[in-house]
């Protein structure tokens, strides 16, 4: 699934640490999730959604 | 976002690897060849007597199982001082790839503990196999050791697996249960080949260190996958 993590991340000038850090997660969940390997939880997802102020659809796209 | 290898570099890494496993094997063969003549001298000796009188069953499974103890025993060692030493907690390789991040952080005392668990439970069914005459003298005393292993790990377990992200979980449950079906699907051959007469059979403590060391493997390649950063020693820069 592929993620715009890493641009928003970028727009606010935060570090992986600060992203993991705002969402109690480690620095190897965001650099997981930033390459692909990895896909978070619904309720991880709704936790990203909620601090940048954006739906899931705008971060996430689904390619099937 | 895709990683585009060169095809060359590629090649070039899988030669490398081939070349290491090859030259692995080869210093393992030679060592082996030593040290089953230091064996056969020592097996012969005094001190070979004495264990023959005692009951000493050495198998390959108990001579794993005993590394695997090694492995487990310093693993407790680091886990513990990870507790209260940043420099080892920010060391992934030393900390099995977790690294210094608040949900490691909340899991080394618990992961230090399992590890005692786990070296208690199995150093007893290691020694059992090893000497089996000793065994059968304190049933009792060995099975309580057993239990309290088994019990501290389990608590420990739940510990850790509330403390962990979702990420580390996800690797976990992936490694457990693929090694788990390895294993199974080794169980349901030799099953098959012991009924059929063209095997004797396996014991159960043989299992128990063949899915250990799947494990290990299994782990290994599930966190590479997931996580190809794991054992780079300090954190990796921004993706």
């Amino acid at each position: 699934m592929k993620n715009r993590l890493k641009v928003l991340r970028a727009e606010r000038d935060w570090s992986q640490s600060d992203l993991a850090d705002a969402l109690d997660v480690s620095r190897q969940t965001i650099n997981a999730l930033e390459t692909g390997k990895y896909d978070p939880s619904l309720p991880l997802a709704f936790k990203i959604a909620r601090l940048f102020g954006l739906p899931i659809e705008a971060i996430f796209e689904d390619n099937p | 976002m895709t990683d585009v290898v060169p095809q060359k570099s590629r090649t070039k890494s899988l030669g490398k690897f081939l070349l290491s496993v090859m030259g692995i094997a080869f210093a393992g063969g030679i060592f082996g060849y030593f040290v089953g003549g230091w064996v056969r001298e020592f097996e012969e000796g005094r001190v070979g007597f004495f264990l023959a009188e005692i009951g000493f069953a050495p198998s390959l499974s108990s001579f794993i199982g005993v590394l695997l103890l090694i492995i487990y025993l310093i693993s407790a060692g680091l886990f513990g001082l990870a507790t209260v030493n940043k420099k080892i907690a920010r060391n992934r390789i030393l900390t099995g790839g977790l690294g210094d991040n608040p949900s490691s952080r909340r899991a080394f005392s618990s992961l230090a503990l399992f590890y005692v668990g786990y070296s208690l439970a199995f150093g007893v069914l290691v020694f059992l196999d090893a000497f089996p005459k000793v065994g059968l003298s304190q049933p009792i005393m060995f099975q309580s050791l057993i239990v309290i292993g088994v019990c501290l790990m389990g608590w420990c377990a739940y510990r850790v697996w509330i403390s962990f992200d979702e990420f580390f979980r996800a690797i976990w449950v992936e490694a457990s249960a693929l090694s788990a079906f390895v294993v199974l699907l080794g169980v349901c051959v030799e099953m098959g080949a012991a009924k059929l007469g063209l095997i004797e059979g396996i014991s159960g403590f043989d299992w128990l260190v063949i899915y250990q060391s799947v494990y290990l493997v299994v782990y290994g390649i599930v966190s590479g996958i997931r996580d190809p950063n794991m054992l780079t020693m300090e954190e990796p820069e921004d993706a």
